[in-house]
């Protein structure tokens, strides 16, 4: 393992938490990183080991996070695609609420939650620090809105950005960056792969598998939701043979992306399936 | 040497594939086998049952006339914003988006499409046809050849949310823009040499008003490179512009038609030698 590789990191929404687990896997291993290309939850993730951090003090602050804001993100979970069956349909009331909260937000406003709720976490973790600061060169991934085109920043300051990569349409508005209005490339394909080039060459992709399909959808939201998940799993797909090396997490196939409840288990089974992976692999 | 036509999903915009067809039989182009994705599948299997474009006008008309099919835009906003209605409606909506699979019923869709097809079957078309739809069960592109021509193209132009997913045996099927929204590789498959597509070109609106827009906005994105991915495998490809055609509007078959028809008029030349090229 004595050459350096590129590490793709993404995933949807709260499951790109599980790039924790990989990271750390990746430091045991003495794996040497030459660049990281992040997407959504990933990216500050990505930041803060880039800025030589233990990404380990982020699976608490992530915890930490959302046990503060339960409220402001009430019904979170819920809206990720966890299918009910008929009966439980009926007798939770809570849950239509739920649905019914995310479309009434999405026609009235550009997402269910505000920034105000992110944002003073990314200003702790990353204040004034910039791309410079980085030990590890970063590129972060976003969708420019003005271009309808997927762009990747790997200069200026860190917090604009880092926003920018988890502004999950739908549920939190774009940010305006520069002369561009951005929003996370996840929704995309889960994983950067636009991003790779030859330079970057071996890269390794982690990929975290869903299993959002075989049950029948019981309510428009859900028919959407699944409709959208197909098309980003396809693009994915499609571009995933641009990496040398893809990770697939297969373990990840039971979590959802808004499983906030389940950080540290997300995290703990990243770590053993990538230590697991970087086993049987010999890079070169 | 079979030469296929595959036509692009794009909603009443779709009319435009009428003038295509005029054009191309004009210009003596003889089509083998045709495919379709959503209004692509209802032009597609018309011109594959009749092969007459001035009966599948007729039909197109009459079905019009006799049933509303347009649904109503909530995704769009009037310039002074939001009236009384819509933002009722929008409410009506978060109610059927919470409760039920889609805002409407095939209801409509099936009585106009009954005035096209009648009771004719894939079996009875004069070319070979296919429907291009989506399994929503297991992620993958669905051809329907079988069966009646109604039943299949209805699944093909269910536009997910709009209108329910149609079950057939095990599967969930939604319209096939999902991932073949000019299914190219579909009619490869299916054994066409040549391949002339056609796709609805629109440029999706940027000014975005809310979480809907948005979410809409990055679909088009998406669906720009999966079509450009399906076009890359087409010998000949011709994009009619119907930018500033509301897709929601059926009435306006008339300025589709006539829009389809120069468009691809323009393109005969440029087809002709390519055929040429590929001993056609």
């Amino acid at each position: 393992m004595s050459e350096p590789i590129t590490l793709l990191l993404g995933g949807t929404g709260i499951k790109g938490i599980a790039s924790i687990g990989v990271l750390q896997s990746m430091r045991k291993n003495r794996v040497k990183i030459k660049k990281i290309i992040a997407a959504g939850i990933s990216a500050p993730i990505s930041a803060q080991y880039a800025l030589g951090d233990d990404p380990e003090l982020l699976t608490q602050e992530f915890t930490q996070f959302f046990v503060e804001n339960n409220r402001a993100l009430w019904g979170l979970e819920q809206l990720t695609g966890i299918l009910m069956s008929h009966q439980r349909r009926r007798d939770n009331f809570s849950y239509f609420l739920r649905e019914r909260l995310y479309c009434h937000a999405n026609f009235h406003s550009n997402g269910v939650l505000s920034w105000e709720t992110v944002e003073p976490l990314i200003a702790r973790l990353f204040g004034d620090k910039s791309f410079s600061d980085l030990q590890i060169p970063l590129a972060v991934s976003a969708i420019n809105l003005k271009r309808a085109e997927l762009v990747l920043i790997e200069k200026g300051k860190l917090r604009g950005i880092l926003k920018a990569s988890m502004a999950f349409p739908g549920i939190l508005p774009p940010v305006v960056y520069g002369k561009m209005e951005l929003v996370s490339s996840t929704v995309y394909s889960e994983l950067p792969l636009d991003g790779i080039t030859k330079q970057d060459a071996p890269v390794i992709a982690i990929d975290l598998p869903d299993t959002f399909r075989g049950r029948s959808p019981q309510t428009l939201l859900e028919v959407i939701s699944i409709v959208d998940d197909i098309r980003s799993q396809y693009i994915k797909k499609k571009l995933i043979t641009n990496s040398d090396y893809v990770f697939q997490l297969e373990g990840m196939k039971k979590f959802r992306w808004g499983d906030y409840r389940q950080i540290p288990q997300i995290v703990a089974q990243a770590y053993k399936e990538t230590n697991r992976l970087l086993d049987k692999i010999a890079l070169p | 040497m079979k030469i296929g036509l595959c036509l692009g999903g794009g909603g009443s915009r779709g009319y435009a594939h009428i003038g295509a067809i005029k054009a191309l039989t004009k210009a003596g182009i003889k089509i083998d086998i045709v495919n379709g994705t959503s209004i692509g599948a209802i032009i597609g299997g018309m011109y594959a049952l009749y092969q007459d474009v001035d009966e599948m006008t007729a039909l197109v008309k009459r079905a019009t006339a006799a049933v509303n099919v347009n649904h109503f835009n909530l995704f769009q906003h009037s310039k002074e914003g939001p009236s009384f209605l819509q933002d009722w409606l929008t409410e009506a909506i978060c109610d059927v988006a919470a409760l039920r699979k889609s805002i409407q019923s095939h209801k409509n869709n099936l009585k106009a499409l009954r005035i096209l097809f009648d009771e004719a079957r894939f079996e009875d078309t004069k070319i070979p046809f296919s429907a291009v739809t989506m399994d929503i069960m297991t992620g993958k592109t669905v051809v329907i050849k079988k069966g009646k021509l109604v039943d299949g193209v209805v699944a093909s132009a269910s536009i997910p949310g709009i209108f329910p997913p149609v079950a057939r045996g095990k599967k969930l099927l939604v319209d096939g823009y999902v991932l073949a929204n000019i299914p190219v590789p579909e009619l490869r498959r299916q054994g066409a040499d040549f391949i002339i597509s056609i796709g609805l070109e629109e440029k999706p609106d940027k000014n975005y008003q809310n979480g809907v827009d948005l979410i809409y906005y990055v679909e088009s994105i998406k669906q720009k490179q999966l079509d450009k991915w399906a076009i890359a495998e087409s010998d000949f490809h011709i994009n009619i512009d119907m930018s500033k055609f509301d897709a929601t509007h059926f009435e306006n078959h008339a300025v589709a038609i006539e829009r389809g028809y120069s468009s691809v008029k323009k393109s005969i030349p440029q087809l002709m030698k390519k055929l040429e090229i590929n001993n056609v």
